[in-house]
């Protein structure tokens, strides 16, 4: 029979296989995948032993897609079908690009996000986003061998809830399973500090091509523990070759440029701003469409002087994330730097006279992002060696909800520990008012038309009260991904309304199934097959867990009565998985639901178990202090 | 701002009911129980698991905050012996310093006076740091809840005060 292939309880689940699981740094200008192979993270190359991959997609006419370094050798060509730097416009607006009208694409306002307009049709920044993550999922399952558990896919710890949300559309597109977003400051933090086993206050300077993003951590025995995090999201490394560009087209009086001299120049100017890391002095020369060309001699001086005020921008956030954590400068025991405009000379000597020390650069600040992440991956689904590292992040923008006046009430502020939970009591405006709406917002600003809008809901059906009697509770929950569901509950009556905010501006799931599915020609069953396969996941997953849960604690924690309960429903489940009919979807759902449910008394004596383990190790220990 | 348990937090973290605290025990023990608690230790646990490890991890992060910030640490100790009142009224002494404390701060953003800001937020601090004391003799020595009570409520002013001078800071770009 059947049951006979399921494991005997405490031998299946407890020591898992090895799960393929990758971190990926989804960069501006690169983007890179890496992973931990035995208990070392590496960086993942192509087959032409390059580790970064440029972040930039040409789409052809004949619907060829070339993702890297072809591309990139293109954009001058083909500027308008070769889209650069696309992540400035996830989640964003064309009112948010600062710099949209002398970029070479075309723009279109829809909904929410841009779209770019290209010889292959309209794009979506997270379709654009896609292709560059499947060439790196391919890229890890060749060289690892296998389907990918899933990935932790790294963003600026400063990007809100649209651009969070729309880096993980792109990952779903691209057929990723996204353990965890997480902020890339942190995952160099992670990827440094068991590198050098550091402990102590850590300060992470991360100036990206198109983000600057500075966070503090303190770093105890594999803690790591983020105190506060504040930065700039439209402000890179590509501001400084903007700069050059800049200074090229007003010293030399070029106007008329065409887009694709507007690419050419700006390579130029990046390739100059390289050059200046080891060279005093540099020439910019080429030639433009209209034949003229183009020369110009740069001093390294001259680029101090035009990028003085870049520079002297990302140390408004540095302050105000130390005013944040309450700590002083003197308190600080290293800093480490990430991103490639971190290699220019003087910005390492502005934030060595800024700290009093000099900065820590040992690991390569192209890769070190991706290393954190794929640490941080490997933690996450369960593999060896994964259970040293515990990560306390915080959120980095405030959420709140909008009063009377168009005033942002904060309910959680800014760099809280997450998970986070905090209520707030509201009441009405006037006389038998039934129904409120609410708005809920993010940032730090006190008006809400300066916030970024997450989401509105209405909750109705209040007793009718004189103003200013009911009282509603709203109760603002954040996850440890960051993500933020919100409730409102009428208190007399316990009336209640829910929402998980998800924005408007991410793509909407039907958009996403229908990405997925274009070109599929049997998308139903497709769905269904895929659906049922989720749930066979589900369910084994359970059924390990619980198999180890009771090999572990089930003789201390369950009567024998419920011993036989939760085993009756393991028996069942695993039946229903054995048999692996198609029509057993509902069935399957609804069964790991039960033995769900069965195990709940359970799953909470093993919390308040493992919880006073801690304490009470704790207490001996401050008996012995 | 509501904090969603009526969890004992002195006892969650294994602490006496004192405002004077070790606050290097207060960390380690937060940090011990967030490695048992914590949703990424349960990434392979039941879904109910996976639940209560959110639920608990959210009381701990809460509880940290709380004792380690004093003025919420106070009201802990103030609503465990049961005797937070209504707030107790401020006194006029007290309400006009705050108006000299907030036209200090909006003169020195009206000059964009970093300098002045800076010097505020020291002497803000040094005041703060005299209300915290005063505080740990009200409850740990005198065990004085009334007084306590209001000592409490002024120290919200102080903190908010604060704010007010780092965001006036941060908007100054320094």
């Amino acid at each position: 029979m059947a049951l006979l292939q399921i494991t005997e309880p405490g031998q299946s689940a407890a020591p898992h296989q090895h799960r393929l699981a990758v971190g990926i740094d989804l960069g501006t200008t690169h983007s890179l995948v890496a992973s931990v192979r035995s208990g070392t993270a590496v960086a993942l190359p192509d087959v032409a032993g390059r580790a970064l991959l440029p972040s930039v997609v040409h789409y052809q006419a004949d619907g060829e897609i070339d993702v890297g370094w072809d591309a990139r050798s293109n954009a001058a060509k083909d500027p308008r079908n070769t889209i650069v730097s696309v992540k400035r416009f996830m989640g964003r607006g064309i009112a948010d690009i600062a710099d949209a009208k002398t970029m070479p694409y075309e723009f279109i306002e829809s909904p929410g996000m841009v779209k770019l307009k290209t010889v292959v049709g309209e794009l979506s920044p997270v379709e654009v986003s896609a292709e560059i993550l499947k060439v790196l999922r391919l890229r890890a399952e060749e060289s690892l061998g296998g389907e990918l558990s899933g990935a932790v896919i790294t963003v600026p710890a400063y990007f809100d809830d649209a651009q969070r949300q729309a880096t993980k559309d792109a990952a779903r597109l691209a057929g990723l399973s996204v353990l965890r977003l997480l902020n890339e400051p942190t995952a160099a933090a992670i990827a440094y500090g068991l590198d050098n086993a550091s402990e102590g206050i850590y300060c992470v300077y991360d100036l990206g091509g198109g983000t600057f993003d500075f966070s503090i951590l303190r770093l105890t025995r594999g803690v790591f523990e983020v105190l506060a995090t504040s930065g700039d999201s439209a402000l890179g490394g590509d501001d400084f070759d903007q700069a050059i560009f800049n200074w090229l087209t007003e010293s030399l009086k070029l106007d008329a440029l065409t887009v694709e001299d507007r690419r050419l120049l700006l390579t130029e100017a990046r390739l100059a701003k390289e050059r200046l890391t080891d060279d005093a002095v540099t020439e910019i020369s080429c030639s433009l469409l209209n034949h003229s060309t183009v020369s110009a001699i740069l001093s390294r001086e001259m680029f101090i002087e035009l990028t003085k005020p870049l520079l002297g921008k990302t140390f408004g956030p540095v302050r105000r994330a130390l005013r944040d954590a309450d700590l002083q400068v003197e308190d600080v025991q290293g800093v480490v730097l990430v991103g490639g405009a971190t290699r220019m000379p003087h910005l390492r000597v502005a934030v060595t006279d800024f700290f009093y020390r000099e900065p820590l650069t040992n690991l390569d600040p192209d890769k070190v992002v991706a290393l954190g992440a794929a640490i941080q991956a490997n933690a996450l689904v369960g593999n060896r060696g994964g259970d040293e590292l515990l990560l306390l992040d915080v959120i980095p923008l405030s959420l709140g909800i909008e009063t009377m006046g168009g005033l942002s009430e904060k309910i959680i502020p800014r760099n809280v520990t997450i998970p986070s939970a905090r209520a707030q009591d509201f009441t009405t405006f006037k006389d038998g008012q039934t129904a409120m709406s609410f708005h809920v917002v993010q940032g730090e600003r006190e008006l809400v038309s300066e916030c970024r809008s997450l989401a509105r809901f209405d909750l109705r059906g209040i007793p009718p009260m004189v103003a200013g009697a009911a009282r509603i509770r709203v109760t603002f929950q954040v996850d440890a991904d960051g993500l933020l569901s919100v409730s409102a509950r009428e208190q007399t009556t316990g009336h209640e309304s829910q929402i998980t905010v998800k924005p408007s501006y991410g793509l909407t799931d039907t958009e996403i199934t229908g990405m997925l599915s274009a070109g599929i020609a049997n998308a139903e069953h497709d769905k269904n097959m895929r659906a049922l396969r989720e749930a066979q996941v589900d369910a084994r997953r359970l059924l390990d867990a619980t198999e180890a849960a009771m090999a572990e604690s089930g003789h201390e924690l369950l009567s024998k009565l419920e011993w036989n309960e939760i085993w009756s429903q393991i028996y069942e489940l695993a039946e229903l998985l054995i048999m692996g009919d198609a029509n057993s979807l509902e069935s399957l759902r609804q069964c790991t639901e039960t033995l769900n449910a069965v195990t709940t008394t359970f799953a909470s004596r093993r919390m308040d178990e493992s919880i006073n383990k801690a304490l009470s190790g704790r207490q001996i220990e401050s008996i012995n202090i | 701002m509501n904090h969603l348990t009526d969890t004992n937090y002195f006892e969650l973290f294994g602490l006496v009911p004192r405002f004077k605290i070790d606050l290097n025990s207060l960390d380690l023990t937060f940090r011990q129980l967030q490695a048992e608690a914590h949703p990424d230790r349960h990434t392979s646990h039941t879904q109910a698991e996976q639940l209560f490890a959110l639920q608990q991890s959210t009381i701990i992060n809460d509880g940290y905050q709380m004792l380690r910030n004093p003025s919420s640490r106070a009201q802990c100790l103030i609503n465990l012996a049961g005797k937070a009142e209504s707030a107790p009224a401020l006194s006029a002494k007290f309400l006009m310093a705050q108006m000299e404390w907030r036209e200090a701060i909006e003169d020195a953003c009206a000059a964009r006076d970093v300098l002045a800001l800076e010097a505020l937020s020291k002497r803000l601090k040094h005041r703060i740091n005299v209300q915290v004391q005063e505080l740990a003799s009200d409850l740990d020595e005198h065990s004085d809840f009334e007084s306590a009570d209001l000592r409490v409520n002024e120290l919200r002013f102080y903190e908010k005060l604060r704010i007010e001078i780092d965001d006036a800071l941060d908007r100054l770009g320094s």
